[in-house]
């Protein structure tokens, strides 16, 4: 019997050897934390115009992808992360483990979406913003009105109905929080945070769970971000995607080349395929704001007005203060259990 | 080691020392150490190093100290770990007790249900909990009004969780002890619970010792449980992932990962002093277990044992029939849509192969090094400084959060300077990864199993000039070979479901199926990670089938195992 296994797995390695074995194409490893359907588009179309590269993707969260990048820096295993949030991104950047790289279509890039530093070391693919998540056959049954703006949230009728991520763990959080405090202010900010934690049922790790928890039922509202509200709409969840009116915190994913690249002008193709504006075209499938501004698109059920109440950013100073705040977070609402609901 | 045994027969054998008990320790160690403690090390020496990599003495542990939230975080940890650990022990013990050492019906049908959970990706039973026992629930009311999430969930999650693993090391325990003490007690008037007291549980006294540590450490270290039904509630092992994932701040990660290995360092003191004072089971005169009849017992066993079954069967079965819905809770038409897509995504599909790769060669390496280690350790073979080395190093994975091994292996192998650099990125490298990080439970089956036989045996080897490689294939070899079996399928499933360590490592031609399930989630298609989930059991079930199978064979062949006279 365990022969059987034994051949079984045999045959498995052999199978898989050609992958290796083809001749004459070069590998590019990616590293992507981007959604997978888009990425894999992405791939598609870089690999469609270079057929002698061969794409070895690895697609995972923001913060492990990230994490893995610097716990690889003895010895860097990508090419290029192809897509990871540009705080992150930053993170890695100060440990000095990414390389300047200026992609060929780089001026024709929205300016937002660029680094801006003279040796830019990362450019946009795409933005994503924070928003909520309703479930509005929940909301029914306890008569609880959905929520207009980030205000609403502190009215004691959602007490034990929110969920959302820590911003100690991810990145959608912290995004959400840098949101308010650029709404509100530094302290009013915090002040908004200290009336919200008294409602918030949950504190996760993940950027789209909330969404998810609001999708099945297991909560009322989920701070969250649009693609995964959109995709349970499209599955048939009961929820509305719901962009608060003082607008909102936002986050661009960027690509940037790793320093010590063992491909280095095929990673460089990759980064000027990722700016291109076909590349934006593909991308536009998947999110409204992608690195060309006049680039028309909205997903199926993603909610219209996004692009109009992304809120005005400052990404330096946020980066900056990325480790204060979390700190802050911590100290305030890390510590204390959260009421029961 | 059949080479070294060969060797017996040449003349020189009286003159040359012995290679096996020699040489085979120290190089043992060396391999274990190399794929457990020095990866681990290489994460977890930056507790005492600044982010430049300069030494700063006990500064991060200072700095970790002063964070709000260490004491709730340690508390929560250490109770509930306890508190999960009561209820396991109570459960798995006349479970374990049931399966070797009485006449119920339906043994093996129900060791396959205990090691139920155990072949579930750890979603699967996670998604079971929330559909039963979530806000919608079908059965929230049973909770009284308590959240699911927070400590209600991760004291069930963990205990579904822990469970097997109790199971395994409580029955390995078990089953083997000495007929003849049961005749002498009976012949002395004993009735069955004077013989289960004074017999039964003095025998089984390092295997229980053993279980409790392990589910403790499994409860203490594991984040996955808390992190989905944990709500808010703080434990040391999400306070890692916060500071690793979340911050980037490997150096204060591993002072966490430092204290998380509190928990195991203790259980090596007790588990080496329970060794100590363990005496010999199974004596030359032994007379296998043959467990009687008693109606009574082992009908209140039986419906115990329904009982925890069903409870199992309940929290899996839901999670399946979340696979079939077309949207939990809200449409709840059946169909296979969410399998669809599995079976037409060639990336999907190669995961799927992957992973079976991967728990095949995990299954041969570990078992092959737990033979080993195991027959060392128990048979006290070479110098005795190395066999607890070798002790404590099998000791260590099961403290240590599969992210702190991933990443301890991603700076350890992704070096330019370690001459196994060239594993990097290879499945030979997840393969190990992988038997590091499930180690300590079949080390300790092992040791259990072989610790039984009588140091007579040993001597007797010794009168007769047979090598300790002699004797080990004569004798410890066979005894243990029921076991081993249980070790490989115990590799192998684990192999199927584990991801945390994996997410630092897998590569695009190496990504494994449970590292699809956790995509599949990130992307919101709750459905097919979930269907991608329930496959995966399959797969670990058909595994298991064969295992029993085998076990049977063995059992079967073995005519030793049955008193003739």
């Amino acid at each position: 019997m365990f022969k059987h296994v034994l051949a079984a797995s045999i045959a498995g390695f052999v199978a898989f050897a050609p992958v290796a074995g083809e001749a004459q194409q070069r590998t590019l490893t990616v590293y992507s934390s981007l959604d997978e359907d888009q990425a894999k588009a992405l791939i598609k179309g870089f690999e469609a115009k270079h057929p002698q590269i061969k794409v070895n993707a690895i697609l995972g969260s923001t913060a492990p992808i990230i994490a893995r990048v610097i716990a690889e820096a003895a010895s860097p295993q990508a090419d290029i992360i192809m897509g990871n949030a540009v705080s992150a991104l930053m993170a890695a950047d100060a440990r000095g483990l990414l390389l300047p790289y200026k992609p060929a279509q780089y001026d024709k890039v929205a300016p937002v979406m660029r680094d801006g530093r003279a040796e830019p070391v990362w450019v946009g693919i795409d933005a994503w913003a924070s928003s909520l998540c309703f479930n509005t056959v929940e909301a029914a049954k306890k008569n609880i009105p959905a929520p207009k703006s980030w205000a609403d949230l502190t009215n004691p009728i959602y007490k034990g109905q929110i969920t959302m991520p820590s911003p100690l763990s991810s990145g959608t959080a912290l995004l959400a929080v840098n949101g308010w405090l650029t709404v509100f202010g530094e302290k009013g900010g915090w002040e908004f945070m200290d009336k919200l934690h008294e409602n918030v049922s949950k504190y996760g790790h993940s950027g789209s769970a909330p969404c998810r928890q609001s999708a099945s039922g297991e909560s009322i509202i989920g701070i969250s971000y649009a693609t995964p509200g959109v995709k349970s709409i499209n599955e048939g969840a009961p929820i509305q995607i719901i962009l608060p009116s003082e607008g909102l915190g936002w986050e661009i994913e960027a690509a940037a080349i790793v320093k010590g690249a063992k491909n280095l002008a095929d990673a460089k193709a990759m980064s000027d395929w990722t700016s291109s504006r076909e590349a934006a075209e593909i991308s536009a499938k998947f999110l409204p704001i992608t690195a060309y501004d006049d680039i028309q698109s909205l997903p199926k059920n993603y909610p219209a007005d996004e692009k109009s109440k992304l809120l005005k950013m400052d990404f330096g100073k946020l980066a900056a203060s990325r480790e204060a705040v979390m700190a802050e977070w911590q100290k305030r609402y890390g510590v204390k259990v959260p009421p029961k609901s | 080691m059949a080479e070294v045994a060969i060797t017996a027969h040449r003349p020189t054998r009286q003159i040359m020392p012995d290679l096996t008990g020699k040489a085979l320790p120290p190089v043992l160690l060396l391999v274990l150490g190399t794929v457990t403690v020095l990866p681990i090390s290489a994460l977890l020496i930056r507790a005492f190093l600044g982010r430049d990599g300069g030494f700063v003495g006990l500064d991060n542990f200072i700095r970790y100290a002063t964070e709000p939230g260490l004491a709730v975080a340690a508390w929560n940890s250490t109770s509930l770990s306890a508190i999960a650990t009561v209820i396991v022990m109570a459960l798995a013990f006349p479970y374990a007790y049931a399966l070797v050492r009485t006449r119920m019906p339906g043994r093996g049908f129900f060791r396959v249900m205990a090691l139920l959970p155990l072949l579930a990706p750890s979603l699967l039973p996670a998604f079971g909990l929330v559909f039963l026992f979530g806000n919608q629930g079908w059965l929230k009311h049973w909770l009284l009004g308590e959240s699911l999430y927070g400590p209600v969930g991760i004291v069930m999650a963990s205990a579904f969780y822990a469970f097997p693993h109790a199971v395994l090391i409580l029955s390995a325990g078990l089953s083997a002890g000495d007929q003849r003490h049961y005749e002498a007690a009976r012949a002395l008037k004993a009735g069955p619970w004077r013989r289960f007291v004074s017999v039964t549980l003095p025998s089984c006294r390092y295997a229980a010792i053993s279980a409790a540590s392990i589910v403790y450490i499994l409860v203490f270290t594991d984040f996955g449980i808390p992190s989905v039904v944990g709500g808010s509630t703080n434990v040391l092992a999400t306070d890692i992932y916060k500071l690793v994932i979340g911050r980037f701040d490997f150096e204060m990660g591993a002072v966490v990962g430092v204290l998380l290995l509190l928990p195991a360092v203790i259980a090596y003191g007790i588990d080496w002093f329970a060794r100590r004072s363990q005496r010999s089971m199974i004596t030359g005169k032994s007379v296998p277990i043959q467990p009687e009849r008693l109606v009574w017992r082992d009908a209140a066993l039986l419906a115990f044992a329904c009982v925890v079954t069903c409870v199992i069967l309940g929290i899996i079965g839901m999670a399946i029939y979340g696979s079939l819905v077309r949207f939990w809770p809200y449409n709840l038409t059946l169909g296979l849509q969410n399998y669809e897509r599995l079976f037409t995504d060639d990336d999907e599909f190669r995961a799927l192969g992957n992973s079976l790769v991967l728990a095949t060669g995990a299954a041969l390496i570990g078992t092959t090094m737990v033979a080993l280690s195991g027959w060392l350790v128990a048979r006290k073979l070479g110098a005795s400084g190395v066999r607890n080395g070798l002790q404590a190093v099998a000791m260590v994975p099961v403290a240590v959060p599969g992210l702190v091994l991933g990443l301890g292996y991603v700076f350890f192998f992704n070096n330019p300077v370690n001459p196994l650099h060239g594993l990097q990125g290879t499945m030979l490298l997840i393969m190990l990864c992988t038997v590091a990080h499930f180690y300590t439970v079949p080390h300790l089956m092992a040791v259990n199993e072989l610790q039984r036989l009588d140091r007579e045996i040993d001597m007797a080897a010794q009168a007769l000039r047979v090598r300790p490689a002699g004797s080990a294939r004569r004798v410890f070899l066979p005894v243990l070979l029921p076991t081993l079996v249980d070790i490989a399928g115990y590799f192998f499933v684990n192999a199927m479901t584990t991801v945390s360590a994996l997410i630092f490592l897998f590569t695009a031609q190496t990504r494994v199926a449970a590292i699809a399930v956790i995509n599949l989630v990130e992307g919101s298609r709750i459905g097919q990670a979930a269907a991608f989930a329930v496959l995966i059991m399959a797969l670990s079930m058909v595994a298991t089938a064969i295992q029993m199978v085998l076990r049977g064979l063995v059992l079967r062949s073995q005519s030793w195992r049955r008193r003739t006279t």
